[in-house]
This record gives structure tokens, sequence and C-alpha cells, in this order.
């Protein structure tokens, strides 16, 4: 592990040093890298629609990302902070003063891979017909986004009903710009379009087919933009849902590496051991997830603001960290990871395990403990997809009954789950997992604002409605001004964190494992969702 | 000994459940509170803390006390649906073989139409639709499990209902309801009561299957449950899996030997 992370930090460093380049993609030399080969990747979840344009989620972009390019793609600074983005399929942007248009230069020369050409039209089909009106993420982002004029094919402009600032349209290009062929799309139904289960992009690998229960092929695209790139032949992603087996191939050379944690926490240490095998803590700085405790405000015990609190007492969050996450997780003080240095804010209300403090606060609120020693009995639905948000609901239901409420744990299949938290309002209490996306703007306020209709997954569902948040959200979305931006975003922490209407309370991130000979990994903030154009073999 | 051939299987496996039926019980003696409670730094390995007899598992939870309370658990699933299953096909068993005719047709039909589906699948559907819990847990195996002994019951009673004493009991005026489950079925229970031991096993790995895919009563720890948590970290902690798998393992067994011995204890042919 320190070996892989103090080369990695010194070939940046270094590179940044030798270069003097502001935004170091950190291409290996020509004379170091060898090209060819197979990489063969585990897949842990097998998604069936694999339009990055429509869903916007990580499990989707592991392997779609490869396939379709986005406008730009996050990239480390020189200090390693993950910010600033580079070129994919757009050159340049800028963004007009009033926020009511972006200006997109494209890169011009690039073809689709069934050899169509690319130009602005397919941008502007995406933005209008896609990001706006499917995509999970972008119905939020996008939800003014007017016309979008094309004067020439390498020039789009995106414009705007509602001011849009500038900076969060930044952010969210790396995850929510996928572009698709527009002749391949224009005229039908996109939802049930077949390039959603057998993608065409512009990216530097081309999809060739999936096998369902066991495996996604990828080619390396011979006429990628980038000269030279990819390095690889393809990717091959085989379909092992079992944490176990996953272990035991990349011991074997089944497969080459593991991302997104795919491997048992408990088993990193034994693999570490072996030689050579790179365990990868960075690469994910801008897919920070956080352990949310969800809350039903229909029920009227967690209406009350004291209750909440008393829960978030009886957290012990750094037992959360060492003992689920084994220590790979940062016990969480709000909505926002301390990992986004732009927009995190520190002096925001601290929760620190209190139980006893939690118990005079449930007294306070008039529950007392009955004769049986409980005060309620609450319905508990940890989300199934991470083996962690299981064992936070065992946590949490522990950690409750110390304090005299009383959990009980129902675990549904993924989509029963939705249903249940995000259309039906059938819970008192959920485990979530939100990913947090380099924005607050993005994916994480829409958590907090009241009025989303019912349906709409990972969004407050949580019947959570007040007056003072709502107007603080409009706000920042109004917010043209980077540095006004952020002091709405700090306010924002300040008062999530006071009303607590959900509970933040540990930000994880992945790991990735690899074997020795794999190269060029971790090498952008979101590198186990981008092209892995300069991964290579030795 | 030769005068009471399987006393010996029945008595060895008798004592091993007489074992676990202690354990179950001292285990809220022996280990107070709730067993999924957090108590120790993660994957504490066995035998090293007098406190831990066992070690912790991936959350810090003691492995002993999950085991004893598992054996609760798991003895109470098993025991309910081997009893509810009994319950069930020896009442529609005795009712077919003694009435005979159209309703017999019609209960074994009934009876075919479980029996083509698989135990397991069946139990695993009931579970999915029902949601995990106790009842619904019980109820799904014992739906698995019942055509077994209608059928022997079915046949036992039939060979029984046109004896003598039958007839005789007919003549006394004993109304047919009577005559079938208090005169013909004591009778043709003995070879049926050598089905528990099968269908208690059968029974328990069904519950330990069902926990292991993550269908049990996420509430409660059963076994299987902890060879499903303990699955992820089998190479860096094996006994995580071993401990609870060799307790499934030997009540299997043990289950199976004194069935066994009970069955040959209580073989007709050498009652007569």
């Amino acid at each position: 592990m320190t070996r892989s992370l103090s080369r990695r930090r010194l070939l940046r460093t270094g590179t940044a040093a030798a270069l003097g380049l502001s935004l170091p993609l950190r291409h290996p030399s020509a004379a170091t890298t060898s090209k060819g080969g197979i990489l063969k990747v585990a897949a842990d979840t097998e998604p069936r629609n694999l339009n990055p344009a429509i869903v916007a989620s990580n499990g989707v972009f592991f392997v779609a990302s490869k396939v379709v390019e986005p406008l730009a793609e996050q990239a480390f600074a020189p200090n390693g902070a993950p910010i600033g983005q580079v070129p994919r399929l757009a050159t340049g942007w800028e963004g007009a003063p009033d926020g009511r248009s972006v200006r997109l230069t494209l890169r011009q020369g690039v073809t689709w891979h069934d050899g169509q050409p690319f130009d602005s039209r397919d941008v502007a089909f995406t933005a209008l017909e896609v990001w706006r009106k499917l995509q999970n993420l972008g119905q939020v982002v996008f939800a003014s986004l007017e016309a979008v004029d094309t004067p020439d094919a390498a020039t789009a402009i995106l414009r705007f009903a509602q001011p849009v600032p500038f900076q969060l349209f930044r952010n969210a290009m790396p995850a929510l710009t996928s572009v698709l062929p527009r002749h391949l799309y224009e005229g039908g139904d996109i939802m049930t379009n077949p390039a959603n289960k057998q993608p065409v992009g512009t990216g530097p690998f081309r999809f060739v087919e999936h096998k369902e229960g066991d495996y996604y092929r990828l080619e390396r695209h011979v006429g990628y933009w980038q000269q030279d790139q990819p390095y690889l032949d393809g990717i091959l992603y085989r379909v092992l849902p079992d944490k176990g087996a996953i272990a035991a191939a990349l011991e074997t050379g089944d497969i080459d590496v593991a991302a997104f944690s795919a491997v048992s926490l408990a088993d990193i240490d034994r693999l570490t051991q072996q030689e050579g095998m790179q365990v990868d803590q960075e690469g994910y700085e801008a897919l920070t997830y956080q352990v949310m405790i969800e809350i039903n405000h229909r029920r009227k015990e967690l209406a009350d603001v004291r209750v909440r609190r008393a829960i978030a007492f009886a957290v012990d969050r750094k037992q959360v960290a060492d003992t689920i996450f084994m220590g790979r997780a940062t016990p969480a003080t709000g909505p926002v990871p301390r990992s986004d240095a732009q927009f995190f804010e520190e002096s925001v209300p601290h929760y620190a395990f209190d139980p006893a403090m939690a118990e005079r606060m449930l007294d306070e609120a008039g529950y007392p403990r009955g004769a049986d020693g409980k005060r309620f009995s609450l319905s508990l639905l940890p989300a199934p997809w991470f083996e962690q948000t299981l064992q936070m609901g065992d946590y949490l239901k522990q950690a409750l009954a110390r304090i005299g409420i009383e959990a009980i744990i129902t675990v549904l299949d993924p989509a029963a789950h939705q249903q249940a938290v995000y259309t039906d309002h059938r819970f008192d209490l959920a485990i979530g997992s939100p990913a947090y996306r380099n924005d607050p703007g993005i994916s994480t306020t829409i958590l907090y604002k009241s009025g989303i209709p019912a349906g709409v997954p990972f969004s407050n569902q949580y019947g959570y409605a007040d007056t003072l948040m709502d107007n603080i959200i409009a706000q920042a979305a109004a917010a043209t001004d980077p540095i006004m931006r952020i002091t709405v975003f700090q306010r924002f922490q300040k008062y999530a964190g006071l009303q607590l209407p959900i509970i933040p309370v540990v930000d994880f991130t992945m790991l990735t494992t690899a074997r020795p000979n794999v190269r060029g990994i971790a090498a952008n903030p979101r590198w186990a969702v981008s092209n892995w154009a300069d991964t290579w073999l030795a | 000994m030769r005068r009471h051939p399987g006393l010996i299987e029945a008595a060895a496996g008798g004592a091993f459940l007489a074992l676990l039926l202690a354990m179950a019980c001292l285990a809220s003696w022996l280990w107070p509170g709730d067993p999924l409670a957090f108590v120790s730094k993660p994957l504490r390995p066995p035998f090293t803390d007098p406190h831990l007899p066992l070690g912790s598992d991936r959350l810090g939870r003691d492995v002993a006390a999950m085991l004893a309370h598992a054996a609760g658990n798991t003895l109470l699933i098993a025991g309910s649906a081997t009893a509810a299953a009994f319950l069930v096909g020896v009442v529609l068993g005795t009712v077919a073989g003694f009435a005979g005719g159209l309703l017999d047709e019609f209960l074994m039909r009934i009876v075919e139409a479980f029996q083509v589906i698989p135990g397991f699948l069946l139990a695993l559907a009931l579970v999915a639709i029902l949601g995990p819990s106790l009842p619904v847990i019980v109820l799904a195996i014992a739906a698995g499990a019942w055509p077994a002994p209608a059928r022997l019951t079915r046949a036992e009673v039939r060979s029984w209902r046109s004896r003598e004493f039958v007839d005789a009991a007919r003549l006394l005026g004993m109304p047919p309801a009577r005559i079938a489950f208090c005169e013909v079925l004591p009778n043709a229970l003995p070879p049926v009561l050598s089905l528990i031991g099968i269908i208690t096993a059968a029974a328990i790995l069904v519950e330990s299957a069902l926990s292991f895919l993550g269908l049990g009563d996420p509430n409660r720890i059963t076994w299987g449950r902890m060879v499903a948590d303990g699955r992820s970290v089998l190479r860096s902690a094996p006994a995580l899996t071993l401990i609870p798998g060799t307790a499934i393992c030997l009540t299997v067994l043990s289950v199976g030997i004194a069935g066994d011995g009970l069955t040959r204890l209580l073989d007709p042919r050498r009652l007569r």
C-alpha cells in the first residue's frame, strides 16, 4: 500500500514540477508504456441499461465510461486536490457572466464507433432530449435549459431560462454530460433504443458484447482521437458477484483489477502481503459516498428535531469507521464530505457520541422508557447495495437499543428497497449511501429540498419540508458568483446540521486492488469511472 | 442391546440434541443481552481471549454468544416447521386414507401439486413474497415438508382401516372421525413418526440455506446467517464460516442418527 502511494505521489509531483503544468494528466511517457493486452476486471453488479447519459450512476459508468465520453473529465491539481477539469469531447468552455449561457468549443475530427462524424448537433440533441428530460441528475442541473445553438460543427451554446452557476456546470461536466450519437437516437423512443444495451460512443473502447451473468467485452477503438491511445487491446469485465471469489480470482490472476472495493475490506490486509499487489485508495477523490441515516418525518416521533438529535448523539461515528469500514472511512460532520476542500464547512453543529445526552434529550422530548425499557419502536431499512450499508443497519439497531429505541430491521432487494423508501415511504429509518459529486448542487441539495414528487430515487422522500432550507437551496441555485455560492453552501451545511433532517454518519471512498503489472491506475480523481485510455499492462 | 436395535444411535443423537437444547436455553443466561451487539475489536481469532472463547466476527460480535443464541433460533424454527408439517400432513393423510373416494382423490392431487415443486424453491418463493419473519419462515419450510407425512399416513391408514377392530368400532356406533383419529391413527402412526428425523434435518438445512441467501429474519441470528456473514472473509478468518458450518453439520447428523435409531426402535416388525 505505502509503496504504491508513494510511487504515485512522486510521479505526480515530479511531472507537475518538471513540466510546469497546471493540470497534469499523468500520461506515462511513450518510452515506458507497453501496448496491448486485455485488462480483466471484476464487475460485482451487472447493469442492464448501459446508457450513461440516462443513468448517471457509478455502476453504469464503470463499464460505459470507456465507450461513451463526457465533455470533460475531472483531473488532479498539482497539489493532488481533485479540482479542475480537462478536455474530453469539449476543448473549451466559457460561461456568460449572467449565468444564462455556456459556450462550448468541441473537439474536431472525432468519429463515433460506427464511423459517423461527431459534431455540435450531437451535443445539442443529447442536452435537450436526454440530459434535461431523462437523466436522473440532469433533470435538476439542466432543468432550465431552453435551447442549444449550433452556429458551426465545433460550437454549441447552451441557453438557460434561469441563471445556472458556471461553477456548477463545470463541476457537473464529468458525470452529467455523456454525449450520445444523434444519428442513432433521433426520431425513436430513447428509453427503448437498442444502443442503451449496446452503447455506441466516441471513447477509447468499442462495446462488443454483454453475455448475461458472464461478462462485458470492450475492444480498442482504432480511430480514437487521442493518438496512440488506448494502450490496451481491450477490457473484459467478468461478472463476479461474490467478494470471496473476486479476491481469489485476483490472486490467481483470473482478473487484474477489482475496483469499487469489490474485495472485502477484511481481505485487503492479506492481499497486500502478496508480492506487488497494489491497493489504492486514490482515484476516488471525486467519488465520495456518505453513509446516511434517512429519516421519515411523517412519523410523529421523528418529526421532532430533539429525537433526531438524540439519534445523532447515539451513533459512535468513530466506531462505525473503525469497525464496519476497518478504518477506511472518516466520521462525517455534514452533507458535504471533508474531502471537498472547496465547499466543506467545519463549523457546523457536531454530535459527538454521547448516549447519556441522547437519553436526556429523549426524556425531554416526552418519550420516557416504558416498563419494558423501550421508548418506541421503529422500522429500519438498510439499503442492500453495499455490504457496509447492511452492516450499518445492524450497528444502528444496537446503538438505538442502547438508548431505549427498538428498531426492527427489514432487508429488501434493491428494487423493492427503492420502491419502499423513495416511492411508498414505507419506512421509519433507512440507511442510504448517497454519492457526493464534487458540488452540493448536483446530488446533495436534492436530499434536503421539499416538493419533489414521490418516486424520484435518492431525493428528499423523507417528508421534510422547511421554508428556510428551501430558500437557502434556491439562493445557491441562483448564485452565479462562485464565492457567493460557496458562502451560501456554508450556510446550507450549518442549517442542515441544526435541523438534521437526515444524519450523515461517515464519508467513505472506495479501494482499487490491482495485480502488480497494471499501470496507470488512480490517474484521475474519478479513475474507476473514467475512460482508462492511459491504463496499460507491464 | 440386541433386543433394542437402534437404541445406541437414538441415544447418541438424542444426547447431542439435548446438549444443544440446554445450550439454547442457557444462552440468554450465559450471554445476556443481544448477541448481535458489537462488543470487541473485529476479527479476533478464536481461543485467544477468555472473554471471547470463539473470537469475534467481522463487526466485533461475540461468536460464542451468536452460536449459542442461534442454536435456539435454529431449533425453534426447525422444530416448529416440523411440527406444523406433521400436524397438517397427518390430519390430511388420515382423512384421505380413511374416507377414500373423491375426497381422497382431491386431497392427493393437492399433495401432488406440492410435491412437484422442489421444497427449497417453494420456501424461497414464499419468503421472497411474504417477507422474512419467523412465522413466514416456519410456514415456508413446512409447506415443502408436509406431503411426505401426508402420503405415508394415508397409506398406513388405508392398510389399517379394513381390520376387524375397525368394523367392530363401526358396529358399536362410533362416529367415523373418532374411529379414524382414535382407533386407526394410533396404529398407523409409528412408521410415520420415523420421518421426524428426516424432516427436522431437512428443515434445519432449508432454514440455514434461506439465511445464507439473506432471506432469514435479519433481526435474529442463525447459523446460516453466520456462515453467510463469514463467507466474505473466508480466506482471512475461516473460523467464522467453519464454526457455524460445523454446528449445522453436527446437528443435522445427530438429528438424522437419532431419527434412524428411533425408526428401528419403533419398527413394527420387531414390535410384532
